[in-house]
């Protein structure tokens, strides 16, 4: 019974992905149609178009393949590097929260948990203004730079995890020579791998598909993100003509998120001293 | 090796908890020495000040001749084995033993395998690293990871993992108590066997009086954050310093009956016949709820003072006896009269009887309260009633409370 609850579950939720594959290898004529609603919705292409993919790639943006690789590169930069910032930004203020004793500890920790209270289009006036007086619109930087400054959920992420951590380890290594930088290094961040693999998954699946932020600070199509490149390209071939090279657009778009899902997928379930520390 | 000086050495915790009391201590060169007590007597809160992972709040604490109050960890040259190993689950058997070494490179970071500095150091510390392996039988460990090892395993590689360093000092926190018996038994004599051969400083923190008789050089006992006595075990077994350290070490723990002395002309008498130092001071009686107790004469420096005052005497288990079928016979046709004089006789019930293959503990409940005795395997049944006899010449007098302190032998 719950078997079939979940079979249910994962069918209705697939099901759009589903119908985006058999649409990306439609022709273009039978896509049409059928988002016309002069055909009804087939669930299996008649003839896969395989050659819809490189030529919806090639469409992206004016210059033909430059816009996809030019999205391409900008959405993998932006990514690692906001992946690399905020896992190392946020587990390293955790590491402080959970582990150091300092005036104030426990209000600052509020207060950074307050800012997880704050919408997101509240300070996008602001954030816009203070961008563009630092000279970065239109650059990959505002994109960047704030996730070198940590992210309240993923600092209150670490900090629980980093709590639980035996005392010992920490005396250990401290006896052994290193001091709070090295310990957040050798010690902390390595036993945190659970909530490292959680921070970078959700991270990067978020700033890949993060829309709004390239929307707003880049301009040019050169430093456009994939997801803002290919709203570009629904604009031009969002007619119902070529619905079927945006999907084939859209699921080159998810892979990368995929694949990252499923790898990092082990990571999560993964204890926490796996035996290092009795009792 | 090093010697460690702790000089009216307090803590307070910030709530006002006080865990050690002006502690004053010598640990000479090559020493192995056990801090043993209760747990919250201070031992450990005392091996961290130690170690610097807690500050003292007051007094000196100086390794080597050098205050290091002030002094950072690392900065000490001490290395500690942990309760809880604390081995870094991360890390290979070997990243764990070399951990330690891999913070006090010269040469380190990314590039160092690129350089020769960084290789010739990286290979001398793989070596050291093998060497130490080798020396606690744990070279085919090295690229395990410590949830893949048993708890004997693990303890080697702390115990390693503190030896790589090669400090000044070794601390120990209670390392053998969550192995089984039969494991810490082995440890303990490895450990016994290690310091011997490394002929460090050693300080041992540990709750079980039983290690710390068979380990110790020099035993600290420890109550309420007060030194209560330091000595050679022997020393601390035999002459304990009060009624707190007399409890504490030894097993079964030593009987305690209250009672009070009185001197006996009749047993003087024949103690002065027995000889010169008997002859010196008077003996005299123990009279308790369940009788009379002859004391020797030439045990305590001088029992007239304490005569007539309310104290506690201390019986070890192992100094009473069952008395046989014959010896009961003769007991009882001629009263209350012990066979020697330095014996004496207490009746009760066997409350119980637990049997050990070499030798039994025989719990006995008199009118004085309750008696342990150990002694050679009988065969008795619980219930019984039964006579016992007490070797009084290794018995000890206290006075009153849970820190009575001991009267003098002489």
């Amino acid at each position: 019974m719950a078997f079939l609850l979940l079979a249910l579950g994962a069918t209705i939720s697939l099901f759009p992905l589903w119908w985006m594959t058999v649409t990306s290898l439609q022709s273009a004529s039978e896509a049409g149609a059928a988002v016309t609603g002069a055909k009804g919705l087939s669930l299996w292409p008649h003839e896969a178009q395989v050659d819809n993919y490189p030529e919806a790639l090639a469409q992206m943006g004016s210059l033909r393949w430059q816009g996809f690789l030019d999205a391409l590169a900008n959405s993998t930069v932006v990514a690692s590097l906001v992946v690399t910032g905020t896992v190392l930004s946020s587990s390293l203020v955790a590491f402080a929260f959970a582990r150091l004793r300092f005036r104030a500890r426990g209000l600052l920790f509020t207060l950074m948990l307050a800012t997880m209270m704050l919408p997101g289009q509240v300070v996008l006036i602001p954030l816009f203004l203070l961008f563009r007086y630092l000279g970065w619109v239109d650059t990959l930087l505002p994109l960047i730079v704030p996730a070198f400054f940590g992210s309240a959920f993923f600092i209150f992420m670490y900090r629980q995890f980093m709590a639980q951590i035996p005392e010992a380890l920490f005396e250990a290594a401290r006896m052994d020579g290193y001091g709070p930088i090295g310990l957040w290094w050798h010690v902390a961040l390595p036993l945190s791998r659970p909530v490292t693999a959680t921070t970078a998954v959700f991270t990067f699946i978020w700033c890949w598909n993060d829309f709004l932020g390239p929307l707003i600070y880049l301009q040019s199509e050169s430093q456009m993100t994939l997801a803002v490149a290919l709203n570009g390209f629904r604009s031009q071939y969002g007619g119902l003509d070529d619905v079927h090279l945006l999907m084939a657009a859209s699921i080159v778009t998810m892979i990368p998120c995929l694949l990252i899902f499923f790898a990092a997928q082990r990571h999560f379930v993964e204890g926490l001293s796996r035996g290092g520390v009795k009792g | 090796m090093a010697e460690v000086l702790l000089a009216a050495v307090s803590k307070v915790y910030p709530g006002g908890a006080r865990a050690v009391e002006t502690l004053d201590l010598a640990i000479g060169h090559g020493e192995f020495v056990v801090l043993v007590g209760p747990s919250g007597c201070g031992k450990s809160t005392t091996l961290r000040m130690i170690a610097g992972l807690e500050d003292a709040t007051s007094g000196e604490l100086s390794i080597d001749g050098r205050v290091v109050n002030e002094v950072a960890p690392k900065d000490r040259d001490v290395a500690m084995v942990f309760q809880n190993y604390a081995l870094y689950p991360h890390l290979s058997v070997r990243g764990n033993l070399s951990f330690p070494l891999e913070q006090r490179r010269h040469h380190g970071g990314i590039l160092s395998r690129f350089t020769a500095a960084g290789r010739s150091e990286r290979a001398s510390i793989d070596a050291r690293v093998d060497a130490v392996a080798q020396t606690l039988g744990i070279t085919p460990l090295l690229n395990r990871k410590p949830a893949q090892l048993s708890g004997g395993q693990r303890q080697r590689v702390a115990v390693g993992r503190a030896m790589v360093r090669d400090p000044k000092v070794f601390l120990f926190d209670e390392p053998l108590s969550n192995l089984d018996a039969k494991l810490r038994g082995e440890m303990r004599t490895e450990l016994r066997i290690l310091h011997k051969r490394l002929g460090a400083t050693m300080i041992y923190v540990t709750h079980d009086q039983e290690e710390a008789m068979s380990l110790a050089d020099r035993i600290v006992v420890m109550h309420s954050g007060r030194l209560q006595q330091a000595g050679s075990p022997i020393d601390v077994y035999q002459r304990p310093v009060n009624r707190f350290v007399a409890s504490f070490i030894g097993t079964p723990t030593m009987n305690f009956i209250p009672g009070r002395v009185a001197i006996d002309t009749g047993t003087h008498s024949r103690s002065a016949e027995r000889g010169a130092a008997g002859a010196a001071t008077s003996a005299g009686v123990f009279r308790h709820a369940g009788g009379t107790l002859a004391l020797p004469g030439n045990r305590w420096r001088d029992i007239t003072a304490i005569s007539g005052r309310d104290l506690v005497l201390g019986i070890r288990p192992d100094q009473l006896r069952i008395a046989g079928d014959a010896e009961a016979m003769k007991i009882a046709q001629k009263g209350d009269h012990p066979p020697d004089p330095n014996s004496s006789i207490i009746c009760g019930v066997i409350a119980a009887a637990e049997h050990y293959g070499d030798r039994m503990d025989i719990v006995l409940d008199s009118p004085s309260g309750r008696f342990t005795a150990r002694c050679p395997p009988v065969r008795v049944r619980e219930g019984d009633p039964c006579t016992m006899i007490a070797d009084l010449s290794a018995a000890h007098l206290f006075e009153v409370g849970e820190c009575g302190a001991a009267i003098a032998l002489s």
